[in-house]
């Protein structure tokens, strides 16, 4: 038997020495090399006056494809409903001040209308005008404090309730009115984004992140739910407070860190008051998670707008909304149910 | 016997020191960038690995921001921009963040390994 061969004995030993050191160095090999096989194709870029991120996997149809399918589903919407393209809904109907509309305009008018009456008019399509005299309508608008007497000449635009609908007509009712969806639009624009790829692989997965405002297209690898930091608004954009896990829906944040300049030492930022005309300060973000982007987008402004008037914050969920909070003083509030996305396994 | 024992223990000790400080090494290289690239419109107007400050213009010939690459991390100072969001990013040591500049529609993207930061998404 080779046992008793001492040759043999330092042969195998020898087998059994170089055995080891090829696992050792594969696992070496492996350590340094291995990356996580990811499917999921990657898009960045501007669409919708932000940075849009799609993440996207099918296994039925060219993930590239689908992701450019919901560019150019988004910059559909933004052409149809910016303010600021001449030739959008939006423009028209502000200069003509009334119109024959499509469905989809209708629909997105009355949702932002229903948007404005469940919130008092904390989130309202009409606070256009307002947004144009503090600057912050366009990026490239001087952002300037406007006078009183300029906010006041303003303010009596300022209502939904100056559309009027009438079948398929839209009328403003006050000559002062400009309608801007711009509370809305984006979230509307990931929902129909995120429905255009589900028409084509209803089991594709993926995301799309325009500029914060989170759509989830499917569950990671189809099983996991989705990492998403909440930012630190103390800090900078990389940084996070909290971590959400979704495995569909939404998620929106409005902040006051998003659009912002300082003059004589107080920060103004965009969330304007359609009642007062100023920035309110109860808030430095507001959070929600709900089943659609434009949910999600409109409660997120209207909520960070409403502050401390906004009693009862778990009565919230009754539209299918979930909030968490950071106050001015750096306090959390939450609904009840917000917990349960805190929890990574569901 | 003991001693060949002993002889086995050395060697497998060896191969746990010699994985355990390839482990280190690369975790410690995965801190540093290699450098900064910047898109203007899609379009890639500089790509370095120097550390340096650099001023990005437009097709024009317009000023429009600086780009510092301290040779570990990346950020922008003097932006022409109303908002200047892109400064207010500060300094960033991942290749997976980006400081982005909506108005001119630039792009400053790391270059280097992408760090792990336990989330996928931000929301902000």
């Amino acid at each position: 038997m080779f046992k008793k061969d001492s040759n043999n004995f330092l042969k195998n030993k020898g087998i059994l020495y170089l055995i080891i050191f090829i696992i050792a160095l594969s696992m070496i090999l492996f350590l340094i090399f291995h990356k996580p096989l990811s499917k999921y194709y990657q898009k960045k870029d501007f669409a919708m006056g932000t940075w849009v991120n799609v993440v996207v996997a099918s296994k039925k149809i060219d993930s590239e494809k689908l992701a450019d399918i919901a560019f150019d589903e988004m910059r559909r919407v933004e052409r149809k409903f910016s303010k600021n393209i001449e030739t959008s809904v939006i423009a028209q109907l502000n200069k003509e001040r009334s119109i024959t509309a499509d469905k989809e305009t209708l629909f997105l008018i009355k949702a932002a209308i229903n948007y404005a009456d469940l919130t008092g008019s904390a989130f309202d399509p009409t606070v256009g005008a307002i947004i144009k005299l503090w600057g912050f309508d366009d990026m490239n608008s001087e952002k300037r404090v406007p006078t009183q007497q300029e906010i006041e000449a303003v303010l009596p635009g300022v209502s939904y309730k100056f559309i009027k609908i009438e079948g398929n007509k839209i009328t403003l009712l006050n000559d002062k009115t400009r309608v801007d969806l711009g509370g809305i639009a984006k979230g509307y624009a990931v929902d129909m984004a995120i429905q255009k790829i589900k028409d084509l692989d209803p089991n594709a997965t993926g995301y799309i992140d325009a500029g914060g405002d989170i759509g989830i297209i499917g569950p990671k690898f189809g099983r996991f739910a989705w990492a998403i930091g909440i930012r630190d608004p103390d800090k900078g954009p990389y940084d996070i407070k909290e971590i959400v896990y979704l495995k569909e829906g939404a998620i929106v944040t409005s902040g006051n860190y998003e659009r912002f300049f300082e003059k004589d030492g107080v920060r103004y930022h965009h969330l304007i008051d359609p009642k007062t005309g100023y920035p309110t300060n109860d808030y430095k973000s507001i959070t929600i998670i709900a089943d659609n982007a434009m949910k999600a987008d409109a409660m997120a402004t209207a909520i960070f707008i409403l502050g401390d008037k906004l009693i009862g914050l778990n009565s919230m969920t009754r539209y299918g909304i979930q909030v968490y909070g950071i106050t001015t003083e750096n306090k959390i509030i939450k609904t009840t149910g917000f917990d349960y996305y805190l929890k990574e396994e569901r | 016997m003991k001693n060949k024992m002993k002889k086995d223990l050395i060697f497998v000790l060896i191969i746990i020191i010699l994985a355990s400080s390839i482990m280190i090494i690369q975790k410690s290289l995965k801190n540093d960038l290699e450098g900064v690239e910047v898109f203007r419109d899609g379009k890639e107007v500089l790509k370095t690995t120097k550390p340096g400050t650099y001023a990005i213009y437009g097709d024009d010939g317009d000023y429009k921001l600086k780009v510092i690459f301290n040779g570990e991390k990346v950020r922008v100072i003097d932006a022409d921009c109303p908002l200047k969001t892109c400064e207010h990013t500060g300094w960033v040591d991942n290749a997976s963040q980006e400081i982005i500049c909506l108005p001119n529609k630039i792009v400053v993207k790391p270059i280097g390994k992408e760090k792990n930061t336990g989330v996928d998404i931000i929301s902000w």
